[in-house]
């Protein structure tokens, strides 16, 4: 009888699941290497964006896209990045720009959030296509940019076209902040870093986000890191036999053994994690998700010494602590003169007042609350609400004009409906 | 996945032993096997326990298992009617379907069938105010085998067709983007004569499915197969 009971066990083995992963694409391009390919000048830039109608590739991206740049410091250097949101399938292209005589090149990738498809994107704005005029600083108008280019699969030579043409700025008339989890997306979903990692901080912009959530927990010997789950586990962190809580070890031990399963990063110190927002991204905004009940001074300290650091570079930012539980209240409210402090309460509106948030931080499945986010408004207070990530509500909520902020997995998507905004 | 083979081999030991001599079909009680029916009533009712991707639930990989009610009515000789629900009180589902069953030779016997099912669910705790609901449709094709021993092996395919799926977070409807055709599941069970006149069924049962009903609350954009392995364990009343 065991042997039937053998064909059982053997299933159990065999059956398993596929392993998904995306590869950003190699995005070499001779041309765009050439010596005589230079930088685009920041007036160039600034003028290279706003709402395109999308020509060809409308049937894998949509019919508008919005086009808006960001940018990444390391050290004296800095790189630009022109980041494409589209509808369909919550796709983006993600591209560099060059200036080639009187032509604009753009190279780059592109990617579908929904899936897993990628692949390379190369772009031209020729100088009759606009490209003299962005390069000389000429008034255009509705049509008169044109960018067209090819798209192709994973690291296959692109030949797809695509074309988009210029339509009108950016919408701007209501400001919102899109605030993307974990630092820059969920490792579920495959990004080119680990969530919560330094390395993915500096890819929000490029993905449209405006501010970064990120879960802080506090270490054995009291260090504040960035870490989600509960426990050590095989979803986060490369195996390597260590079990249990963050919390049950030292920040040295976790910077030896641990690795996080993108790229092998290390767990950032929130130390770290700030200074990437402050010295290397445009990022403003900063949500600390408090996963930890403690005393929430140290906490406080950094939390006001980066936004410090930040005011004295002229650069706005703000930094609040997340409330997300009555115990993380107390400890917040335990502190010295807490109505100071930056927060965002995600409890009921009565907590968010008391604490003196300045943001309320309903979530999304609580449905749109009207009555609650006017109340806040009437108290000077903002609401963003969490985490949005299904796109037709994100678009229904936006469009409520009731919320100051979104937090989702997928900025891209909130920046295209964002700034397509008639 | 190690939790589950330790209880297969729990259970197993806890099987009694069984003669090597034939036992006739018609002393047999079976749910999943599908030979004709020659009870007017069969009734099973056990658990199903699935693990969850990590990439829909995160932390939390193992659920609540479901109780597990399965029924089968005999129509005609090779005509039944199959009624099942799992529940968990949050999240349930209900299928009924015909199937037609059919004995191919002596020990082995096949089935059609197409169950239609109904899920629902509902939160209001912890930041959800949600209900869902929705229809998927399960047609299925069956496979078994009668060894000498009083064991009936079979394996079962299944398409999982997704018709709708609605939710409402407190008034706000919320928008699902499925793919109709959401994927497969494939099963296979072990039933013999337990103790008594019961009879106990094991089962294995590998989904692979874009949507599966148990995550409606996740609201997630993935357009991808997921992996849902299951243990099923029934007591055939």
């Amino acid at each position: 009888m065991k042997n039937y009971y053998s064909i059982l066990l053997l299933l159990l083995f065999v059956a398993c699941r596929k392993q998904y992963d995306v590869a950003l694409p190699d995005q070499r391009w001779d041309l765009f290497e050439s010596a005589n390919a230079v930088a685009l000048k920041d007036t160039v830039r600034n003028k290279l964006q706003g709402v395109f109608a999308i020509g060809a590739g409308a049937t894998d991206f949509g019919s508008l896209a919005a086009l808006k740049w960001s940018y990444n410091v390391n050290g004296t250097d800095t790189t630009y990045y022109l980041s494409v949101f589209c509808e369909t399938d919550v796709s983006y292209f993600i591209m560099q720009g060059k200036r080639l005589d009187s032509s604009i090149l753009l190279n780059g990738y592109w990617r579908k959030m929904t899936g897993t498809s990628t692949g390379k994107a190369r772009l031209t704005i020729s100088a009759a296509n606009g490209g003299r005029k962005l390069l000389t600083g000429a008034v255009f108008n509705s049509g008169d940019i044109v960018i067209d280019g090819v798209y192709g699969n994973g690291d296959e030579v692109p030949t797809a076209p695509i074309r988009f043409q210029y339509a009108r700025p950016l919408y701007n008339a209501r400001p919102l902040e899109i605030v993307v989890h974990r630092g820059g997306g969920q490792t579920a979903d495959l990004l080119p870093a680990s969530e919560n990692s330094a390395q993915i901080i500096q890819w929000a912009s490029r993905f449209g986000a405006t501010g970064v959530e990120i879960d802080v927990r506090l270490t054995r010997d009291g260090v504040p890191i960035l870490y989600h789950d509960d426990n050590l586990s095989e979803r986060l962190i490369v195996k390597n036999g260590l079990i249990g809580p963050v919390e049950d070890y030292t920040y040295d031990q976790l910077n030896t053994m641990v690795r996080l399963i993108r790229n092998n990063e290390r767990i950032p110190t929130l130390r770290e994690a700030l200074q990437t927002v402050v010295y290397s991204t445009p990022l403003k905004y900063v949500w600390l998700d408090t996963k930890f009940h403690g005393n929430m001074q140290l906490m406080r300290d950094i939390q006001q010494e980066y936004m410090q650091r930040a005011a004295a570079l002229g650069k706005p930012l703000e930094i609040t602590i997340g409330i997300p539980d009555e115990t993380v209240f107390n400890n917040l409210t335990a502190l010295p003169n807490y109505q100071n402090i930056p927060s965002v309460c995600e409890l009921d509106v009565d907590f968010t007042q008391r604490a003196n948030s300045g943001i309320w931080g309903p979530r999304w499945t609580l449905g749109i609350q009207t009555d609650k986010i006017n109340l806040m408004h009437s108290q000077g207070r903002r609401a963003f609400v969490w985490t949005l990530d299904v796109p037709e509500n994100i678009k229904q909520y936006m469009y409520t004009n009731l919320y100051d902020g979104i937090l989702t997995d997928y900025p891209s998507i909130v920046a295209f409906y964002h700034y397509v905004r008639p | 996945m190690k939790k589950y083979t330790l209880l297969f081999i729990l259970l197993s030991s806890l099987l009694p032993s069984v003669t090597a001599q034939e036992v006739p079909i018609d002393n047999l009680k079976f749910i999943y096997y599908p030979h004709p029916l020659i009870r007017k009533w069969t009734t099973s009712v056990g658990i199903i326990a699935t693990t969850m991707p990590y990439e829909i639930t995160e932390e939390l990989h193992y659920r609540i298992p479901a109780i597990d009610v399965y029924t089968v009515h005999r129509i005609t000789d090779h005509f039944s009617i199959d009624a099942r629900g799992s529940i968990q009180g949050v999240q349930n589902i209900f299928t009924i379907g015909p199937k037609w069953n059919v004995k191919l030779t002596d020990r082995v016997a096949g089935s059609l069938g197409y169950d239609v099912g109904y899920w629902f669910g509902f939160i209001n705790a912890e930041g959800f105010k949600t209900t869902g609901h929705g229809w998927q449709n399960f047609p299925n094709l069956s496979l078994g085998y009668r060894f000498n021993k009083a064991i009936l092996l079979t394996f079962r395919a299944e398409s999982i067709i997704t018709l709708n799926i609605k939710a409402i977070a407190d008034q706000t409807p919320i928008t699902h983007n499925y793919s109709r055709l959401s994927g497969s599941s494939y099963t296979i069970t072990l039933e013999q004569p337990f103790y008594g006149n019961k009879s106990l069924t094991l089962g294995f049962s590998a989904i692979y499915s874009k949507f599966f009903w148990q995550t409606w609350s996740a609201f997630t954009n993935f357009d991808r197969d997921f992996f849902y392995p299951q243990l099923i364990v029934g007591l055939i009343l």
